[in-house]
Protein backbone atom coordinates (compact mmCIF):
# COMPACT_ATOMS: atom_id res chain seq x y z
CA UNK A 1 0.00 0.00 0.00
CA UNK A 2 3.04 2.20 0.17
CA UNK A 3 2.74 2.05 -3.25
CA UNK A 4 -0.64 4.48 -2.67
CA UNK A 5 1.37 6.87 -1.36
CA UNK A 6 4.10 7.22 -4.42
CA UNK A 7 1.24 7.24 -6.56
CA UNK A 8 -0.29 10.07 -5.02
CA UNK A 9 2.99 12.22 -4.64
CA UNK A 10 3.39 11.15 -8.41
CA UNK A 11 0.47 13.34 -9.26
CA UNK A 12 1.35 16.51 -7.11
CA UNK A 13 0.00 19.46 -8.88
CA UNK A 14 2.84 21.48 -7.45
CA UNK A 15 5.54 19.16 -7.41
CA UNK A 16 8.55 20.51 -5.21
CA UNK A 17 10.55 17.56 -5.66
CA UNK A 18 10.17 16.90 -1.67
CA UNK A 19 10.97 13.42 -0.76
CA UNK A 20 8.43 11.54 0.32
CA UNK A 21 8.79 10.04 4.09
CA UNK A 22 6.51 7.36 4.19
CA UNK A 23 6.04 6.47 8.39
CA UNK A 24 8.13 3.44 9.40
CA UNK A 25 6.33 1.19 10.76
CA UNK A 26 5.73 0.68 14.13
CA UNK A 27 7.80 -2.01 16.12
CA UNK A 28 6.56 -5.25 16.01
CA UNK A 29 4.47 -5.47 19.21
CA UNK A 30 3.71 -9.19 19.64
CA UNK A 31 6.53 -11.11 17.69
CA UNK A 32 6.72 -13.81 19.82
CA UNK A 33 3.13 -14.59 19.88
CA UNK A 34 3.71 -14.45 16.00
CA UNK A 35 6.02 -16.88 16.01
CA UNK A 36 3.60 -19.32 18.09
CA UNK A 37 0.95 -18.97 15.74
CA UNK A 38 2.64 -19.98 12.99
CA UNK A 39 3.64 -23.14 14.70
CA UNK A 40 -0.07 -23.57 15.70
CA UNK A 41 -1.52 -23.18 12.41
CA UNK A 42 -1.56 -26.98 11.80
CA UNK A 43 -3.28 -27.90 14.77
CA UNK A 44 -7.02 -28.52 13.29
CA UNK A 45 -9.57 -26.21 14.05
CA UNK A 46 -11.55 -28.13 16.15
CA UNK A 47 -13.31 -24.86 18.06
CA UNK A 48 -15.39 -24.80 14.87
CA UNK A 49 -16.76 -28.12 14.80
CA UNK A 50 -19.83 -27.60 16.49
CA UNK A 51 -20.88 -25.67 13.40
CA UNK A 52 -24.75 -24.53 14.28
CA UNK A 53 -27.38 -25.65 12.11
CA UNK A 54 -29.33 -22.27 11.82
CA UNK A 55 -29.91 -20.20 8.85
CA UNK A 56 -26.90 -17.96 9.44
CA UNK A 57 -24.54 -20.23 10.75
CA UNK A 58 -23.33 -18.25 13.52
CA UNK A 59 -24.84 -17.95 17.13
CA UNK A 60 -26.05 -14.25 16.86
CA UNK A 61 -29.29 -14.95 15.11
CA UNK A 62 -29.95 -10.88 15.13
CA UNK A 63 -33.19 -9.36 14.23
CA UNK A 64 -35.30 -9.54 11.28
CA UNK A 65 -34.84 -6.50 9.58
CA UNK A 66 -36.42 -5.31 5.97
CA UNK A 67 -33.78 -5.22 3.20
CA UNK A 68 -35.18 -1.98 2.16
CA UNK A 69 -34.14 -0.49 5.74
CA UNK A 70 -30.44 -1.61 5.32
CA UNK A 71 -27.95 0.98 3.45
CA UNK A 72 -30.67 3.37 2.43
CA UNK A 73 -30.19 5.57 -0.16
CA UNK A 74 -26.75 3.57 -1.40
CA UNK A 75 -28.40 2.82 -5.06
CA UNK A 76 -25.37 0.74 -6.15
CA UNK A 77 -25.26 -1.48 -3.48
CA UNK A 78 -29.01 -1.74 -3.62
CA UNK A 79 -28.73 -3.04 -7.14
CA UNK A 80 -25.97 -5.45 -6.00
CA UNK A 81 -28.30 -7.13 -3.29
CA UNK A 82 -30.56 -7.92 -6.27
CA UNK A 83 -27.73 -8.97 -8.01
CA UNK A 84 -26.83 -11.32 -5.39
CA UNK A 85 -30.64 -12.89 -4.72
CA UNK A 86 -30.82 -11.35 -1.58
CA UNK A 87 -34.58 -11.67 -0.19
CA UNK A 88 -36.67 -9.23 1.28
CA UNK A 89 -34.97 -9.51 5.09
CA UNK A 90 -31.84 -9.47 6.56
CA UNK A 91 -30.65 -9.81 10.33
CA UNK A 92 -29.03 -7.26 11.91
CA UNK A 93 -26.59 -8.82 14.34
CA UNK A 94 -25.81 -5.65 16.05
CA UNK A 95 -23.38 -2.48 15.87
CA UNK A 96 -20.05 -1.82 16.99
CA UNK A 97 -18.18 1.41 17.22
CA UNK A 98 -20.73 2.92 15.10
CA UNK A 99 -20.97 0.41 12.34
CA UNK A 100 -23.82 -1.73 12.16
CA UNK A 101 -23.65 -5.48 10.49
CA UNK A 102 -26.32 -6.98 8.52
CA UNK A 103 -26.20 -10.55 7.36
CA UNK A 104 -28.97 -13.02 5.30
CA UNK A 105 -27.91 -15.81 3.13
CA UNK A 106 -29.32 -15.16 -0.62
CA UNK A 107 -31.29 -17.30 -2.33
CA UNK A 108 -27.98 -19.37 -3.38
CA UNK A 109 -27.20 -19.89 0.18
CA UNK A 110 -24.49 -18.04 0.12
CA UNK A 111 -23.31 -15.60 3.34
CA UNK A 112 -24.23 -11.99 2.72
CA UNK A 113 -22.82 -9.49 4.69
CA UNK A 114 -23.94 -5.68 4.74
CA UNK A 115 -22.26 -2.54 7.20
CA UNK A 116 -23.54 0.82 7.69
CA UNK A 117 -21.27 3.01 9.21
CA UNK A 118 -23.81 5.28 10.35
CA UNK A 119 -21.58 8.37 10.89
CA UNK A 120 -19.71 8.06 7.82
CA UNK A 121 -20.89 8.50 4.18
CA UNK A 122 -18.47 6.29 2.64
CA UNK A 123 -17.92 3.50 5.05
CA UNK A 124 -20.68 1.32 4.04
CA UNK A 125 -20.40 -2.17 1.70
CA UNK A 126 -22.41 -5.02 0.77
CA UNK A 127 -21.19 -8.55 -0.21
CA UNK A 128 -21.73 -12.43 -0.37
CA UNK A 129 -18.95 -14.92 -0.18
CA UNK A 130 -19.49 -17.33 -3.20
CA UNK A 131 -16.75 -19.78 -2.44
CA UNK A 132 -17.46 -23.54 -2.23
CA UNK A 133 -15.98 -23.45 1.45
CA UNK A 134 -17.41 -19.94 2.03
CA UNK A 135 -18.38 -18.01 5.78
CA UNK A 136 -18.48 -19.81 8.13
CA UNK A 137 -16.08 -22.95 7.60
CA UNK A 138 -13.26 -24.32 9.23
CA UNK A 139 -11.48 -22.16 6.83
CA UNK A 140 -13.32 -18.84 6.62
CA UNK A 141 -13.83 -18.33 10.07
CA UNK A 142 -13.74 -14.37 10.02
CA UNK A 143 -15.12 -12.69 7.17
CA UNK A 144 -13.52 -9.21 6.35
CA UNK A 145 -15.32 -6.39 5.18
CA UNK A 146 -14.33 -5.51 2.65
CA UNK A 147 -12.84 -7.96 1.33
CA UNK A 148 -9.43 -5.91 0.85
CA UNK A 149 -8.94 -6.66 4.34
CA UNK A 150 -7.17 -3.29 5.77
CA UNK A 151 -10.50 -2.65 8.01
CA UNK A 152 -10.38 -5.08 10.59
CA UNK A 153 -13.98 -5.27 11.06
CA UNK A 154 -16.95 -7.69 10.18
CA UNK A 155 -17.64 -11.22 11.13
CA UNK A 156 -16.32 -14.60 13.05
CA UNK A 157 -17.53 -18.16 13.40
CA UNK A 158 -18.57 -19.34 16.58
CA UNK A 159 -15.63 -19.98 18.85
CA UNK A 160 -13.41 -17.24 17.56
CA UNK A 161 -13.18 -14.61 19.97
CA UNK A 162 -10.40 -12.67 18.61
CA UNK A 163 -9.15 -11.59 15.62
CA UNK A 164 -5.75 -10.54 14.12
CA UNK A 165 -3.94 -9.19 11.26
CA UNK A 166 -0.38 -9.96 10.23
CA UNK A 167 1.50 -8.79 7.84
CA UNK A 168 4.11 -10.79 5.63
CA UNK A 169 6.90 -11.38 8.64
CA UNK A 170 4.11 -12.69 10.54
CA UNK A 171 3.75 -9.85 12.91
CA UNK A 172 0.19 -8.62 14.36
CA UNK A 173 -0.14 -5.46 12.72
CA UNK A 174 -3.85 -5.31 14.49
CA UNK A 175 -5.80 -7.16 16.31
CA UNK A 176 -9.73 -7.06 18.02
CA UNK A 177 -12.03 -8.54 20.29
CA UNK A 178 -15.21 -10.64 19.03
CA UNK A 179 -17.98 -10.02 20.60
CA UNK A 180 -21.42 -11.33 19.27
CA UNK A 181 -19.78 -12.86 15.99
CA UNK A 182 -19.13 -9.08 15.01
CA UNK A 183 -15.46 -7.19 15.48
CA UNK A 184 -14.82 -3.51 14.18
CA UNK A 185 -11.69 -1.96 15.42
CA UNK A 186 -11.06 1.57 15.92
CA UNK A 187 -7.26 1.33 15.55
CA UNK A 188 -4.99 1.65 11.88
CA UNK A 189 -2.98 -1.63 11.27
CA UNK A 190 0.74 -1.02 11.91
CA UNK A 191 1.47 -2.10 9.08
CA UNK A 192 0.48 -3.85 5.78
CA UNK A 193 -2.01 -6.85 6.73
CA UNK A 194 -1.12 -9.97 4.46
CA UNK A 195 -3.29 -12.64 6.21
CA UNK A 196 -5.76 -12.70 8.88
CA UNK A 197 -6.02 -15.13 11.81
CA UNK A 198 -8.85 -16.13 14.06
CA UNK A 199 -8.23 -17.27 17.55
CA UNK A 200 -10.22 -18.72 20.44
CA UNK A 201 -10.71 -17.57 24.05
CA UNK A 202 -7.46 -20.03 24.97
CA UNK A 203 -5.10 -17.74 22.58
CA UNK A 204 -5.04 -21.06 20.17
CA UNK A 205 -5.13 -20.43 16.58
CA UNK A 206 -8.37 -21.78 14.64
CA UNK A 207 -7.72 -20.14 11.26
CA UNK A 208 -5.27 -18.53 9.05
CA UNK A 209 -5.66 -17.67 5.94
CA UNK A 210 -4.03 -14.80 3.32
CA UNK A 211 -5.58 -11.84 2.05
CA UNK A 212 -6.08 -10.26 -1.41
CA UNK A 213 -4.12 -7.02 -1.49
CA UNK A 214 -5.06 -3.72 -3.05
CA UNK A 215 -4.20 -3.27 -6.56
CA UNK A 216 -1.79 -0.42 -5.73
CA UNK A 217 0.11 -2.31 -3.36
CA UNK B 1 14.15 40.50 12.46
CA UNK B 2 17.05 38.09 10.69
CA UNK B 3 15.44 35.40 11.80
CA UNK B 4 12.23 36.31 10.27
CA UNK B 5 14.27 36.78 6.84
CA UNK B 6 15.92 33.68 7.12
CA UNK B 7 12.39 31.82 7.64
CA UNK B 8 11.03 33.77 4.79
CA UNK B 9 13.99 32.88 2.16
CA UNK B 10 14.21 29.29 3.61
CA UNK B 11 10.57 28.55 2.85
CA UNK B 12 8.87 30.95 1.51
CA UNK B 13 8.81 28.50 -1.46
CA UNK B 14 7.58 25.72 -0.04
CA UNK B 15 4.69 27.70 1.55
CA UNK B 16 3.75 29.09 -1.97
CA UNK B 17 3.57 24.94 -3.09
CA UNK B 18 1.57 24.15 0.08
CA UNK B 19 -1.24 27.01 -0.80
CA UNK B 20 -1.21 26.29 -4.60
CA UNK B 21 -2.02 22.67 -4.13
CA UNK B 22 -5.44 23.47 -2.09
CA UNK B 23 -6.01 26.91 -3.42
CA UNK B 24 -7.51 28.60 -6.75
CA UNK B 25 -4.46 30.94 -7.92
CA UNK B 26 -6.09 33.97 -7.17
CA UNK B 27 -5.96 33.95 -3.90
CA UNK B 28 -2.31 32.16 -3.68
CA UNK B 29 -0.30 35.55 -2.82
CA UNK B 30 -2.92 36.87 -0.28
CA UNK B 31 -2.74 33.62 1.87
CA UNK B 32 0.97 33.27 1.42
CA UNK B 33 1.55 37.11 2.10
CA UNK B 34 -0.97 36.74 5.22
CA UNK B 35 1.07 33.77 6.23
CA UNK B 36 4.14 35.45 6.74
CA UNK B 37 2.94 38.44 8.37
CA UNK B 38 1.59 36.34 10.90
CA UNK B 39 4.75 34.63 10.90
CA UNK B 40 6.25 38.39 11.99
CA UNK B 41 3.90 39.04 14.50
CA UNK B 42 4.13 35.98 16.30
CA UNK B 43 7.96 35.43 15.68
CA UNK B 44 8.41 34.38 19.33
CA UNK B 45 6.05 31.30 18.67
CA UNK B 46 7.76 30.14 15.46
CA UNK B 47 9.04 26.56 17.32
CA UNK B 48 12.97 25.66 15.53
CA UNK B 49 11.48 23.77 12.82
CA UNK B 50 9.12 26.02 11.09
CA UNK B 51 8.31 24.52 7.96
CA UNK B 52 4.79 22.80 9.62
CA UNK B 53 3.74 25.71 11.85
CA UNK B 54 3.73 27.50 8.46
CA UNK B 55 1.89 25.46 7.02
CA UNK B 56 -0.09 25.19 10.22
CA UNK B 57 -0.81 29.16 9.73
CA UNK B 58 -1.62 28.92 5.81
CA UNK B 59 -3.94 26.13 6.19
CA UNK B 60 -5.55 28.13 9.02
CA UNK B 61 -5.45 31.31 6.34
CA UNK B 62 -7.03 29.07 3.96
CA UNK B 63 -10.07 28.11 6.19
CA UNK B 64 -10.54 31.72 6.77
CA UNK B 65 -10.26 32.68 3.02
CA UNK B 66 -12.62 30.10 1.98
CA UNK B 67 -14.83 31.02 4.46
CA UNK B 68 -14.95 35.18 3.28
CA UNK B 69 -15.55 32.90 -0.19
CA UNK B 70 -18.29 31.31 0.68
CA UNK B 71 -20.02 34.21 2.07
CA UNK B 72 -19.39 36.12 -1.12
CA UNK B 73 -20.18 33.65 -3.90
CA UNK B 74 -20.82 29.99 -2.06
CA UNK B 75 -20.61 28.24 -5.67
CA UNK B 76 -17.24 29.20 -6.20
CA UNK B 77 -16.39 28.21 -2.83
CA UNK B 78 -17.51 25.17 -3.30
CA UNK B 79 -15.49 24.21 -6.27
CA UNK B 80 -12.81 26.82 -6.49
CA UNK B 81 -9.76 25.47 -3.72
CA UNK B 82 -9.43 21.84 -4.42
CA UNK B 83 -6.73 21.04 -7.17
CA UNK B 84 -6.64 17.43 -7.05
CA UNK B 85 -4.19 14.90 -8.03
CA UNK B 86 -3.01 15.50 -11.68
CA UNK B 87 -2.41 12.94 -14.50
CA UNK B 88 -3.98 10.05 -13.00
CA UNK B 89 -7.94 9.83 -13.59
CA UNK B 90 -8.40 7.12 -11.44
CA UNK B 91 -6.26 8.63 -8.58
CA UNK B 92 -8.21 11.57 -8.98
CA UNK B 93 -11.72 9.73 -8.78
CA UNK B 94 -10.32 7.92 -5.79
CA UNK B 95 -8.94 10.80 -4.13
CA UNK B 96 -12.14 12.83 -4.39
CA UNK B 97 -14.09 10.09 -2.34
CA UNK B 98 -12.11 10.57 0.82
CA UNK B 99 -13.40 13.07 3.45
CA UNK B 100 -11.12 16.44 3.63
CA UNK B 101 -9.59 15.04 6.59
CA UNK B 102 -8.43 11.84 5.07
CA UNK B 103 -7.14 13.84 1.88
CA UNK B 104 -4.86 16.32 3.77
CA UNK B 105 -3.51 14.18 5.81
CA UNK B 106 -2.58 12.19 2.60
CA UNK B 107 -1.90 15.52 0.84
CA UNK B 108 0.66 16.32 3.81
CA UNK B 109 2.50 13.42 3.37
CA UNK B 110 2.59 12.27 -0.22
CA UNK B 111 3.07 16.40 -1.60
CA UNK B 112 4.71 18.19 1.25
CA UNK B 113 6.51 15.11 2.03
CA UNK B 114 5.94 15.61 5.63
CA UNK B 115 6.83 13.20 8.27
CA UNK B 116 3.59 12.36 10.42
CA UNK B 117 5.28 13.98 13.06
CA UNK B 118 5.14 17.24 11.47
CA UNK B 119 1.56 16.61 9.69
CA UNK B 120 0.73 16.46 13.25
CA UNK B 121 2.09 19.81 13.95
CA UNK B 122 -0.16 21.32 10.74
CA UNK B 123 -3.43 19.64 11.88
CA UNK B 124 -2.94 20.46 15.40
CA UNK B 125 -3.21 16.84 16.64
CA UNK B 126 -1.07 14.52 18.30
CA UNK B 127 1.50 12.52 16.98
CA UNK B 128 -0.87 9.00 17.75
CA UNK B 129 -4.03 10.96 16.47
CA UNK B 130 -1.97 11.66 13.02
CA UNK B 131 -0.80 8.47 12.88
CA UNK B 132 -3.96 6.25 12.92
CA UNK B 133 -5.85 9.05 10.79
CA UNK B 134 -2.95 8.68 8.09
CA UNK B 135 -2.79 4.85 8.03
CA UNK B 136 -7.01 5.07 7.84
CA UNK B 137 -6.89 7.54 4.86
CA UNK B 138 -4.16 5.41 3.38
CA UNK B 139 -6.30 2.05 3.93
CA UNK B 140 -9.27 4.03 2.41
CA UNK B 141 -7.83 5.06 -0.52
CA UNK B 142 -6.15 2.08 -1.17
CA UNK B 143 -10.17 0.70 -1.11
CA UNK B 144 -11.07 3.06 -2.58
CA UNK B 145 -9.40 2.38 -5.65
CA UNK B 146 -10.20 -1.17 -5.73
CA UNK B 147 -13.41 0.02 -5.37
CA UNK B 148 -14.64 -0.87 -8.97
CA UNK B 149 -13.50 -4.40 -7.96
CA UNK B 150 -15.03 -4.25 -4.58
CA UNK B 151 -16.81 -7.43 -3.36
CA UNK B 152 -15.76 -9.14 -6.50
CA UNK B 153 -12.24 -10.21 -5.35
CA UNK B 154 -10.61 -13.52 -6.40
CA UNK B 155 -8.53 -14.77 -3.93
CA UNK B 156 -10.66 -17.58 -1.91
CA UNK B 157 -12.19 -16.71 1.07
CA UNK B 158 -13.23 -13.29 -0.02
CA UNK B 159 -16.28 -11.73 -0.92
CA UNK B 160 -17.56 -11.44 -3.97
Amino acid sequence: MTDVIARLAAANPVPTGAAVHEPARLPARRIAVAAVLVAAVAVPAVAFAGRLADALGISNGGTTVSTSEVLPGQSGLDQAMQELKVGGTMQYLGTLNGTSFYATRNADGHFCLAIDHTAMQYDKGFGCDLNADGFPSSTVQALVFPPVAHFLQGVAADGVATVELLDADGNVVESTPVTDNLFESDAAPTGTPASIVTLDATGTVTSRRPLPQPSGS
Amino acid sequence: MQQFEQIYAGHRDAVRAYVRRRAPEDVVDDVVAETFVVCLRRIQDVPGEPLPWLYAVARKTLANERRKLARRAPAYAETAGEPEPVGDGVLAAAFALLSERDREVLRLVAWEGLSLGQAATVLDCSAVACRVRYHRAKARLAARLEAAASFRPEPEGALR
